[in-house]
Parts: structure tokens; sequence; C-alpha cells
């Protein structure tokens, strides 16, 4: 069942988005019976990427940040959900179906077993009133039959709907199909700029490869465009002979952002292109990357654990906490007004090269398992416009009060260094 | 742009191929002695005058390593010179390749085997460890310098027990018996952190986080209670969270034991947090050298302030200032300031001849021709800055 929880987190005045998603379930699964495990690395999230914006995904290693992004590209199969890129769904999970046919299923084993039940008990009354020659044994067979009737037409009808659930596990693995023509508009950058070169393709082979993918034949077209991607990102054509390992890490990052660059995005993905930089390097790429995106009108979905990066190079923010986003907000505003506790103790752990600011930080910490959300479950819920946060009624209710400049009783769920 | 940039590439190739024709038909060792290390200068900054006393635990004095490659030798530590003190703790900082790990591991004694220690001392209690035969190193490695590593999953065995890798020094320098050796070390793990130290105890690394295993890392430089902690980026693999823990763990622990850090990192946040002490370091070279506060507050070196500029703070809403170009290549160490050639401040006499140490203050000396007396004066672009960050980051300082 698909649960629509997750309202969409879209601001309808704004421009139109190139990429959504919408209640996306990530899940992986390994072992057989009662050895199964299943990972929930992305839990329902569902967020919109509009035209030439930066959205940023934010949170600790291992909350389905990269998941996300590798979803997105189709590196994974989505578990459940829709992911809509430039108006087209591209991904469509089956989950929700297969769970339909399943209580169906359910369903249809459940009235078979009563009416049996109904039958075997009028067939011991029919026996009887056989035996004793009763006149009413016609009425019971009567019974019986509509009894049987009843319990075909529901089971039909059961069975139609397995039918139409079936149709759309079809259509969905159909959409599941690759649309080569649509997510050439989408690339990637990765994080590791050592490993996600082949170190026996030169530069030339590795920026043309995407094209030669796509049909290209032209040699000197090809030549073309793998000189003016270079360029592009302040590398010189004669480097295109070389091999990755001439080069520094950020020169190879460089190759990797003109590789996806080479056939004319619309979205690029971004992983934590720069964590593995060194620091001087590290905003030569943001710079880079913040050039192309104003000179192509680029979107870029930018994943990072670098928060100070974060905040100077993303418009929208969504904070990743165990699968779920729990707050998405403009740049500003979720560092100016953090509300949920995660964001907080998040923020909290960002060092900053000040060190009185340092020997002064306070450090919050998240401790989830202090709350109950039993009765009161959270939902996302616009609490300004354009803010999004994952919480219940109860808290949300503090949460306005904390926006309004209210003073409010403190977080349960946070723990603050000292304590 | 291209064209300039093109010209610019071909002269420095003309440049260094008539020496690189060179340095490869020739044995390294007679390259090492017909052309010694022209940087070599015995010429000790101002900060390491006097004798050690008591309060100086280790002094690096004038250390020149080198490393033997099939491309010639490879200048990495040129003329390193700090003091550290009892009980602080010292930040190296600088980029990938500026000699800072490199530093370290010759106070370790764990250099690869192509190294080359060309001159220096490394002076620790009465022994002189750039001197110091493996046999020598065997009785102060863990027991009185310990060392973490930057990734904790390739510096733990990944087919020995946590419990093993964590006696094995205990039992093997110690004498402890394996039942004594076994309390000490689940001991040391209920130090660190680390919970259901018993159940752990029998588990491989691969079944712990990125954070826990940084932690047993810890735990087992700890073990032989050394006096002189080494950190080599030990949170570099680590995301911003555990990264805090890790951080505020050797903080308790420093504390604790009295240890007195040396540690490595390129992140200048984390710098803020740990450092009492800073050296920058920049193509083998400390340039600047002072406490925390005046190394954050008044930089000096053109390359702190670069390195300062080029991470985005909180605040910073305009174009990153990024340094331009990539570090020297080390084979050819560049004449003069090593910095010129990314420098926006740079001088003529940066180009031609390598600067003194200026000093600031008793405590504070940078490696800057700015500082000269006849230098034309050049304000710090970062100024400002701190105060635009506090008020985002609404911290009151009292200065």
């Amino acid at each position: 069942m698909a649960e629509l929880e997750n309202v969409k987190a879209t601001n309808p005045a704004e421009a139109e988005p190139i990429l959504e998603l919408k209640n996306v379930r990530q899940y992986f699964q390994h072992g057989f019976g009662k050895n199964k495990v299943v990972v929930k690395a992305v839990h329902n999230v569902s967020f919109d990427v509009k035209k030439g914006e930066v959205f940023g995904l934010v949170g600790e290693s291992g909350c389905g940040k990269t998941t996300t992004g590798r979803s997105v590209i189709k590196l994974y199969n989505i578990t459940d959900g829709d992911i809509v890129f430039k108006g087209v769904t591209i991904s469509r999970g089956t989950r929700t179906f297969k769970q339909n046919i399943a209580s169906l299923r359910k369903q249809i084993a459940a009235i078979k077993a009563e009416s049996k039940e109904a039958l075997d008990d009028l067939k011991g009354e029919l026996k009887l009133q056989e035996e004793g020659g009763d006149t009413t044994a016609n009425n019971t067979s009567n019974r019986m039959s509509e009894i049987k009737a009843d319990e075909e037409s529901k089971v039909a009808a059961l069975k139609e709907e397995i039918a139409a659930n079936r149709a759309k596990i079809r259509e969905a693995r159909s959409i599941n199909k690759r649309n080569a023509e649509l997510m050439d508009k989408m690339q990637m950058i990765f994080q590791d700029p050592i490993d996600s070169l082949d170190p026996r393709f030169t530069v030339k082979d590795i920026i043309a490869e995407g094209m030669i993918i796509n049909g290209v034949r032209d040699k000197a077209y090809i030549e073309q465009k793998v000189n003016e991607a270079l360029e592009l990102v302040g590398l010189l054509p004669d480097h295109a002979s070389r091999y990755p390992h001439e080069f520094s890490g950020g020169q190879r990052q460089r190759i990797g952002i003109a590789r996806a660059l080479v056939v004319n995005p619309e979205l690029i993905i971004a992983d934590e292109p720069i964590s593995a930089l060194d620091v001087s390097i590290q905003a030569q790429i943001i710079n880079l990357l913040n050039d192309i995106r104003k000179d192509m009108g680029l979107s870029i979905l930018f994943i990072a654990h670098n928060l100070s990066v974060v905040k100077f190079f993303c418009d929208r923010i969504g904070v990743m906490y165990y699968g779920r986003l729990v707050e998405i907000a403009t740049a500003e505003e979720l560092f100016a007004h953090p509300l949920h506790p995660y964001t907080k103790s998040l923020l909290s752990a960002v060092p900053l090269p000040d060190p009185d600011y340092e020997k002064n930080r306070k450090r919050i910490f998240y401790r989830p398992s202090l709350r109950e959300y039993t009765e009161d479950k959270p939902i996302m819920t616009e609490i300004r416009p354009g803010h999004f946060i994952y919480a219940s009624k109860s808290e949300l209710a503090r949460y306005e009060r904390e926006l309004n400049g209210e003073e409010v009783e403190k977080d349960p769920t946070l723990i603050y260094s000292g304590e | 742009m291209a064209e300039e940039k093109l010209e610019q590439v071909t002269q420095e190739k003309d440049k260094y191929e008539n020496l690189y024709k060179f340095s490869r038909k020739l044995e390294i060792k007679t390259l090492q002695e017909k052309y010694p290390n022209p940087n070599v200068s015995l010429e000790v900054p101002g900060y390491l005058e006097g004798e050690m006393d008591e309060n100086t635990i280790l002094r690096v004095k004038n250390l020149h390593i080198s490393f033997k490659t099939p491309n010639g030798l490879v200048r990495a530590v040129r003329n390193v010179n700090f003091d550290l003190k009892k009980g602080e703790t010292l930040c190296i900082v600088g980029e990938s390749g500026s000699g800072k790990s490199v530093t370290s591991r010759a106070i370790m004694g764990i250099l690869a085997g192509n190294a080359i220690i060309d001159e220096g001392h490394i002076y620790y209690k009465d022994k002189d460890l750039a001197k110091c035969k493996e046999k020598d190193f065997y009785e102060l490695r863990g027991s009185s310098i310990g060392m973490i590593f930057q990734d904790p999953l390739s510096s733990l065995n990944p087919i020995m027990k946590i419990g093993k890798q964590l006696t094995e020094a205990l039992i093997l320098k110690t004498g402890l018996n394996r039942e004594q050796a076994k309390v000490r070390a689940i001991e040391l793990m209920h130090e660190v952190g680390i919970p259901e130290p018993e159940k752990r105890f029998k588990q491989y690394p691969f079944q712990f986080s990125g954070g826990m295993r940084q932690r047993i890392v810890i735990a087992i430089a700890l073990a032989m209670e050394p006096e002189i902690l080494i950190c080599d980026e030990p949170t570099t693999a680590l995301d911003v969270t555990i990264q805090a823990q890790i951080l505020d763990l050797i903080k308790k622990l420093k504390k604790e034991k009295d240890l007195t850090i040396i540690f490595i990192t390129h992140d200048l946040g984390v710098v803020a947090n740990m450092a009492d002490r800073i050296a920058v370091m920049y193509a083998g070279k400390i340039v600047e050298y002072g406490t925390s506060e005046e190394v954050f507050y008044n930089p000096q070196h053109p390359y702190t302030w670069a390195l300062l500029e080029s991470m985005p703070s909180l605040s910073t809403s305009n174009r990153l200032s990024a340094i331009p170009g990539t570090p020297p290549n080390m084979i050819y160490p560049p004449k003069g300031d090593a910095f010129a050639q990314r420098n926006r401040y740079a001088l003529k006499i940066d180009f031609e001849q390598e600067p003194p140490f200026f000093k600031v203050t008793d405590t504070h000396y940078a490696a800057t021709w700015l500082l000269h007396e006849n230098a034309p004066k050049v304000e710090n672009p970062l100024k400002n800055r701190y105060q635009s960050q506090r008020k985002e980051t609404n911290v009151e300082v009292t200065e």
C-alpha cells in the first residue's frame, strides 16, 4: 500500500520540477527463510529538484543518501514509488502491487474458507433432513447453491483486481526498461576520482565512451566534443591522449566532470564529488561546478556530508536520517531555523576554522529512542512555505511555537553535551 | 586562455627536460652526491633557539627527507623544525604531499624503504631518532610513541580477532600472560567507549562500524601507555558526527592519560577544535608556526590565508577564492618560495630567494617576505571574516 504520508515537497509557485521522487523506497534483501534480512536503505522519500536548482542531500554515512542518488540514475531498480524525470516516469517500484496481490489472495482464501464452513454445516443438515424425509431439504440445497454463487462472484471480482495489479506490475517493468534518450539527460559524478576512471583508458576514451555508446560514430565530431568538454572544465586539449594516473586528484575529478558534461545533460547527480580532494582543490571544483551550472542551466542533485560546502553551494537542502527525509528547506532557512532534532545535532557537529567558536561549541546529541511514535504518527508537513519537517502533531505544535520565537520546552530527544 | 596555459606548460617542460633526462641515466646515489639537496641549509628558525628544556619532549631540527624514485629524488621534507612541548597538541596542517605524514613517520621510524634522511635530528629524551637503528625503535614504538592511522579499515588485520590484535603488543612487551592481557584489553575497550567489550573482544574488524574501528585503533595505540600520540588524519574517513565523537574521545584521553599529541590533518575545522599550536606545511617546509589563536586570528603567510579563504564558512556567500594551480613537483623543488607561483601576493624576491622565518610574536613565526620591513604592506584578506562568522554562529567572544 502506498502510504501517502509524505506530502510532496513542492512549492507550486516556483519553477517546474525536473526530477520528482514520490514515496520512493529502496530495500535490499539477502538470505532466505528465517535468515532473510531486509535493509531499508531508503524508506518513503519524496522530494523534487527544480530546473536550474542545486538540491543538497545531507546526512551521516549509511543514511541512504548515496543510495537515493543511485536509484534516481537507475543503478538500482527501486522497490516502491515513482521517479519522474522531465515529466516522464522513469522508474516505478512494484512492491505496492505485489503487496496488493498478496492481500487479495488472502481475502480469497478467507472467503473460500468461510463459505466452505457454511457449506459443511449445511451439508450435515441436508443429510439429516434427507434421512428424516424432511420437506425443507429442497430449501437447504437452494441455500447451498446461493452460497456457492455468492462465493464465486466475490472471488471473480478479487481475481479481476489481481489481474489489474499484475497488469500494473507489467507496466512498471516496461517503465523500468532503459529509456536511452531520456537517461542521457541525467549524468553522475562519483566520489573517488581514482576509482571511477578506467586506468587503461585514455582521457579521450573515457570522455567519448558515453557518446560512442549512444551511437555517435563521427570521429571528428567526437574529438571536437571531447576537446570542448576538456576546455570547459579547465584542462587542455592535449591532455586527451594521456592516462588518468598522469593527473592529480583535482584534475581527475575534472575529467569525471567532463565525462558527465559531454552528452549535454540537464541533471547531474554529484555523489560527494569533493570529499576525496584536498582543501585547496575542493574550492576549485566547487567554483567549477558553480560556473558550469550557471552557464549550462544545469540542475544538480548534490550529495555531501560537509555542511559548510552544502550551505554555500545548494539552494535547497534535504536532511536524511536512517533512510527517511526528516527536513527540507532552503539553505538559509535550514541554517537559520533548524527544527528537527537531528538537523540540530548535525549542525552542532560541524567543525569551523575558529578556535574560540570550537572551544565554546556545545555538542547536541540526537537520541530517537527517547521518543514514542506509537500513537502520534509523524508525517511530512509544510510548516512554513518551502520548509518541510517530518514530525508528529504534538511536535509540530512545538516547532511552530519555536519558529514564532516563543520559549519552548526542551526537545525530549536531544541531549546537550555536559548533561 | 588555453594558449596562455599551453605556453606556461611548455615553458615548465623545457625547464625541467634536461634535468629530467639526466637524472634518469644516473644512479640515484651518485646523483645525490653530485647534486646535493640545493635547499639544505643549516639555518634554524628563531623558535628553536636554546637548549631543550624539561618541557620540550621532542625536538625536530633541520630535518630533510628524500625518496628514491625511478624519476629522481623526491624532496619530501626540506628543513622542518619544531618543538613539541609536554602536554600540548601540535597540529600539522597542509595539503597531501606537503610532507606532514612523512615527518611523523620519521619520528616513528616507519619510513618507506626508499626514504633517505638526508640531514637533521629528531631529539627524544637522550636519543636522536633520525639516527636510530631498527632495533632501537623496537623499544620506543608503542611504549613511548603511539600512532593512529587514517583509515581504520586498513590499519586493522581483517582476519584476526579484535581481542588478539589488542593483546598482541601487551603479551609481547609487558610479559603479561593471556588472561591478564585480556583483562587489560577489556579495560582499554571500556576506556575508549566500546559497549559490551566482552562480546566485542571476540569479533572481527568487519563487524565494527567505522567509528568503532577507529576506537579500537586508538585503544591499540594506547595499550602500552605512550607519552606521545601521533594521529595521522584519524577522522578523514569518517563523517561529521562520528568525527566529533572521535575528537572528543581523543581530547578526553589526552586529559586522563596526560598525553602529548601530534595531530595531522588538512581540515582546518578539526585543527581549530584540537590544536594548542599549529605548524602549517607547504612543499616540505613549515611556512607558519604559532599558537592556535595566532594562526587563525592573525595569520601572516599567504598560504595560510589561501587555505582559510578556500574553506567556505557558514557565512560565505560570494565566490570561493580557490588556490590556483597545484602543489609543485617535489623532484624539482622550486627556487625561492615554493608557494610563489600560486600566490596572489608574490613579490619578485619570492621567485629568487627563499624567505627566512620572521618573528611576529615570541611564539608566532612565518616564512614570508611580506613580513620584511621593506616589503609593501598587504592587508590581511581575512580581517572581517570572524566577525561575520560569529554573528552567524551566535558565539560571543571576548577579546
